[in-house]
């Protein structure tokens, strides 16, 4: 049954529509913030791709928890990752790999193309002097493309590193990325990746080795429906070698 | 009329079935701005300069938040979620004076109600003159009394996004404003002000010790109630900080139903 009525989410569990989904991440070597800004981002170590395809008589899922302890404290910026593309760094400019664009889902009755702000990290290590990068976007407004200032890579960045991508004023988020490209820089290799992210929550990860929970449902109410093979996954404030484990918990809906 | 969506989990799950929930994450970035003083509104605070636009709404009329979370690369700092409303302009270099919009009418307690400014802010949006004077703000209060005055002296040289709580320079006995009539100052400098009145809808703090490491304290609307506002279609959500003046990152995540 479709889940309006809590009653019926605890059917849905009875029936067996449930998912505890494992969540691990380990950030191996410092990782180094870029991007133009000053918030410590890095990416946890693992995404969680949702069953796919859907299971019978499921026709989405509601993710209702989310768990995790880990070695160094910060917080946990925990949500549905969209892969906006990515951008091997050596050649001229470098070349651009185009990924998805932001979903289009209903939302408070209404079909709209979503946003997100736009998170950067490397996936292959960064040379010595890697240069900068721009990134051309839509906006969260569907407005014509235009591109960002030129932000800094970091030098012999490792994998994991990363940050937010700093977009033009007054803009806070983007619907796609339609290009990328790497300017300066001495013979520069490595590649980075895009991310944006319909989000579930942020997790005050304020001690280290304590499991921190989130109450999606009745606690924060951040309902989004998430569908087949979605991925989820995240971001943690800091920047030390850390490692991460949790899970999320996943009901049914049909 | 009564508020449907919170009338019980049921319903919200419902809601949130039925039209879908709204959620985005959020990154803002804040060049460092200008210290509060005694004559500017005691409280250091700083407007991000992207702001989030609601979007339609079909099938529902408003939009109630159940979940922010913030964190920021400065601590300790407060970050606060408002509506937010531009109530008007001034060119301080002409005295030029531009309305904006009045407080809006919102739902509370069953009646649409006439609301006031639960913070009102002056920000600088282009970055003030070496000698400011006093900029006098001329509005109705939150019970409709006219031509009621607030004084408060700008630092020269603020710089812009710097945001001042105009609320402890009101009249006597007033705590809010429901529109703004007029602007001025004393003698001209360099520089525009714009007057924001703002509906609280959350609040996150970041605590001591937390600045490098960015950990986020969050309250969370329903559960950890603070009044349910309900925000509008094209309604803009702004981001502040209060507790600081230095260049600051911030991260945020939205949630919310509709009803």
């Amino acid at each position: 049954m479709p889940i309006r009525a809590y009653n019926v989410l605890i059917s849905q569990i009875g029936a067996g529509y449930w998912l505890q989904q494992p969540l691990w991440g380990e950030v191996a070597n410092t990782p180094i913030i870029m991007g133009g800004n000053n918030l410590q981002i890095v990416r946890l170590g693992e995404t969680k791709a949702l069953p796919n395809p859907l299971p019978t008589d499921v026709t989405a899922y509601l993710v209702t928890r989310i768990s995790a302890a880990q070695s160094s404290a910060g917080s946990l910026l925990l949500g549905k990752l969209i892969n906006l593309g990515s951008l091997d760094i050596s050649g001229a400019s470098g070349t651009f790999t185009d990924g998805s664009a932001m979903p289009t889902i209903t939302e408070l009755g209404t079909s709209n193309i979503t946003a997100s702000a736009v998170f950067v990290e490397v996936t292959t290590a960064l040379s010595g002097a890697p240069g900068s990068f721009t990134i051309t976007y839509v906006d969260q407004d569907g407005n014509a493309a235009e591109t960002t200032t030129a932000q800094a890579l970091g030098a012999s960045a490792p994998v994991r590193s990363g940050g937010w991508v700093v977009l033009n004023s007054p803009d806070w988020g983007a619907r796609d990325i339609t290009a990328a490209a790497r300017s300066g820089g001495t013979t520069p290799t490595g590649t980075i990746k895009f991310w944006g992210m319909i989000p579930l929550t942020i997790l005050p990860g304020t001690t280290s080795n304590v499991v921190w929970s989130e109450n999606l449902l009745t606690g924060t109410f951040s309902l989004p429906r998430l569908g087949a093979g979605d991925m989820i996954g995240g971001f943690v404030f800091n920047n030390n070698t850390q490692a991460i484990v949790g899970d999320v918990f996943v009901v049914g809906d049909n | 009329m009564a508020v449907w969506v919170l009338s019980s989990i049921d319903a919200i799950l419902d809601t949130a079935a039925t039209n879908g929930p709204w959620s985005r994450v959020y990154a803002g970035q804040i060049a460092a701005t200008t210290s509060a003083t005694a004559n500017s509104g005691y409280v250091t605070s700083q407007r991000f300069p992207t702001a989030m636009t609601m979007p339609a709404m079909t099938s529902v009329s408003t939009f109630y938040l159940t979940h922010f979370r913030a964190v920021s690369s400065q601590a300790p700092v407060i970050l606060l979620l408002a509506d937010e409303y531009l109530l008007g302009t001034l060119n301080t270099g002409t005295n030029a004076f531009t309305d904006g919009v009045a407080m809006p009418s919102k739902l509370i307690e069953g009646a649409s109600t006439q609301t006031a400014t639960q913070l009102a802010v002056a920000v600088v949006s282009t970055a003030l003159g070496a000698s400011t004077s006093a900029l006098t703000i001329t509005y109705t209060n939150q019970g409709g009394t006219a031509n009621q005055t607030a004084t408060m002296t700008l630092p020269n040289s603020s710089a812009v996004n710097s945001a001042f709580m105009i609320d402890p320079h009101l009249a006597t006995n007033d705590t809010g404003i429901q529109d703004v009539t007029s602007l001025s100052v004393a003698t001209t400098f360099t520089g525009v002000v714009k007057i924001y009145g703002l509906i609280v809808l959350g609040l996150a703090a970041q605590g001591t010790g937390a600045a490098s490491s960015s950990q986020a304290i969050g309250l969370d609307c329903l559960s950890a109630p603070i009044f349910p506002w309900p925000v509008a279609a094209a309604d803009a959500l702004g981001f502040y900080s209060f507790g600081t003046a230095n260049a600051m990152d911030v991260v945020a995540t939205i949630a919310g139903i509709g009803d």
